[in-house]
């Protein structure tokens, strides 16, 4: 298992990028939020391109719906822009606060994928990456980023959560 | 008093249904994010387990350890977990900082609503019941006793009943040839009692840790019990959410003005949620604490992952420990950051926080109003925001808070204290 570091300093920099508007989520629910919040959480599945546009990501929690304060996995489905998916390289997930400036209180794991006897040459089938030990711990404004370092090239996108 | 759930799967029905235009609540309605404020904050059945406990939930080993959290016996110095765990003040004492055998360096948090876990301590440096429930008796603050005076104790004292629930008591603690006081004491090596631990040989060693950890997890059973009762709060939750949005008038116009407050502009819902009030999570408040050196959950998550009794060191009987396995000790809002206690009692259990420096609820709420301290390590919890909050305020504030009141559970009364209680009127 590799430990999920992720520098603060390049964190913040993606606290300002925009929010996906290609979520699964249709915008009438986010619109009524500035109303009246929904009496639930939204799901935490959201399908996002990245920055420069050369993958797309489809991320979803596992529960999809996780509770405030539970630890819950996630997965990244990770394709590039010609539809191949991405099996090596490196997919980096993590969650912060911009507005608390702050992080998960935990230390997620990435899972390696599939790797040979010496645990090198990981594979992640159908371009399928895994963490575990997500946990959200307050309401509010969560950044979900996503870093892609592929075949072309790295990129990256983040999105918002609103965790209530 | 209702307490089924009915209206609570009433609730999380609509949640899936297409969004629909909000209604505009009338002066004294409820919106539907409001409507599942208060269900998440209502007190919900059903006793909790911790997997790391193979006898919580067995009746005989609550009994033991409600006797034994209760016994005066089980320290030299004749203090029990009861001495500052009071139950007629909701398991608190009263006092800013603990007193025992010395005075401690923090305040006695209640035991009501802790339950959950995962973390124990205002520090965290337990992640069970019963792991907490050993650190007070081996503090030369606290109980100033050791596991060795235990052992003796209970091969004295409880033999018979230890070995039904338990199974024979070690051989090494059979003989009693141990000396009256020893354990490990890495504060200070040159102790005595630190000697003496290492005088001792390994089976003695692993002896008398077992019997402190069987009675630790007698005593971890027990405490598993000391939910808080359903209060006029829960009663008024279930009065709203089946349909009369003034709760079946359980509490009064000032406690829901509070109420409002409290999961509205205020927002101490932030932090203070879920049944038991508390996120289970560590905060820093930057409290006016001059001259403080305490690292807070820094230092308590450091000292749980070393720890030989947290979820998966040999003690344990958990199989999977997923909280400790994530746990990141470097987390930055870690420094000088405390666990958020419970606010089911709060009334009674002045003083407040986890230095125990503010005498009252109102200034607790006057803390909050103007944030007039910074921390001494770290940084304050940025979603806190001075909340100006006016005298009317504060006293409705108050007023909500005291409808969270409720009796403790007989059943973690000192039974004597059960017996002699006069019959109700
Ligand atoms: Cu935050």
């Amino acid at each position: 298992m590799m430990r999920l570091w992720m520098a603060a300093v390049a964190l913040a920099a993606c606290g300002g990028s925009q929010e996906s508007h290609e979520g699964h989520q249709g915008h009438e629910g986010h619109d009524m939020a500035k109303a009246e919040a929904p009496m639930q959480a939204e799901p935490l599945v959201r399908e996002v391109k990245t920055q420069a546009g050369l993958y797309t990501v489809s991320f979803a929690a596992e529960p999809t719906t996780p509770g405030m304060g539970d630890l819950f996995s996630v997965s990244a489905t990770v394709v590039d822009k010609y539809g191949n998916p991405v099996e090596t390289g490196e997919v980096l997930l993590n969650a912060r606060m911009p507005h608390h400036n702050h992080g998960m209180e935990t230390d997620p794991l990435m899972d390696p994928g599939a790797c040979d006897d010496d645990g090198d040459n990981c594979r992640h089938e159908g371009g399928v990456w895994k963490a575990e030990g997500f946990k959200l711990h307050m309401p509010g404004e969560w950044t979900v980023t996503i870093e892609v370092t592929g075949a072309l090239g790295h990129d990256r996108t983040s999105f918002v959560y609103d965790m209530r | 008093m209702h307490r089924s759930l009915p209206a609570l799967m009433l609730l999380a029905a609509c949640g899936t249904q297409a969004p629909a235009p909000t209604p505009a609540p009338a002066d004294d309605g409820w919106t539907p994010r409001q409507l599942k404020q208060l269900a998440d904050l209502r007190l919900q059945e059903g006793a909790f387990g911790d997997p790391t406990n193979r006898f919580a939930g067995d009746a005989r080993a609550i009994e033991l350890g409600r006797t034994w959290f209760y016994d005066e016996a089980l320290s030299p110095g004749g203090f029990s977990c009861a001495s500052c765990h009071k139950p007629e003040l909701h398991f608190t004492d009263a006092l800013p900082l603990a007193v025992a055998a010395g005075t401690a360096g923090r305040h006695t948090p209640t035991i009501e609503g802790i339950q959950q876990g995962p973390w124990f301590f205002w520090d965290g440096r337990a992640d069970s019941l019963w792991a907490q429930a050993m650190g007070p008796v081996e503090s030369d603050v606290e109980m100033d006793s050791d596991r060795t005076f235990v052992a003796h104790v209970i091969r004295e004292q409880y033999a018979a009943a230890y070995e039904e629930v338990f199974g024979p008591l070690p051989q090494a603690v059979r003989e009693g040839d141990l000396p009256a006081r020893a354990r490990p004491d890495a504060g200070r090596p040159e102790g005595e009692l630190h000697q003496a631990w290492l005088g001792m040989t390994e089976t003695q060693r692993k002896a008398v840790t077992e019997v402190f950890v069987n009675v630790s997890k007698a005593i971890g059973a027990f405490e598993l019990l000391a939910v808080p009762q359903p209060a006029p709060f829960d009663a008024f939750v279930d009065a709203v959410l089946t349909g009369d949005p003034s709760g079946g008038g359980h509490l009064s116009d000032e406690a829901v003005d509070g109420l409002r407050l409290f999961i509205g502009d205020a927002n101490c819902v932030s932090c203070h949620l879920g049944p038991f009030f508390t996120d289970r999570a560590f905060h820093n408040l930057g409290l006016p604490e001059p001259g403080s050196s305490d690292f807070g959950r820094t230092t308590g998550a450091s000292r749980l992952l070393a720890s030989e009794f947290n979820c998966q060191g040999p003690w344990s009987d958990a199989t999977s420990c997923e909280e400790l396995r994530f746990l990141n000790p470097d987390f930055d809002d870690f420094k000088a950051a405390f666990k958020t206690p419970p606010l089911r009692n709060v009334t009674k259990t002045a003083p407040y926080m986890h230095f125990g420096g503010l005498q009252a609820l109102d200034d607790v709420l006057e803390f909050y109003s103007e944030l007039p301290s910074e921390p001494w390590t770290g940084h304050r919890e940025l979603t806190l925001q001075p909340l100006h909050l006016d005298e009317a305020q504060r006293s409705s504030l108050v007023a909500f808070l005291t409808s969270l009141e409720s009796g403790v559970r007989p059943e973690v009364l000192p039974v004597q204290a059960v017996a002699e209680a006069p019959a109700e009127p």
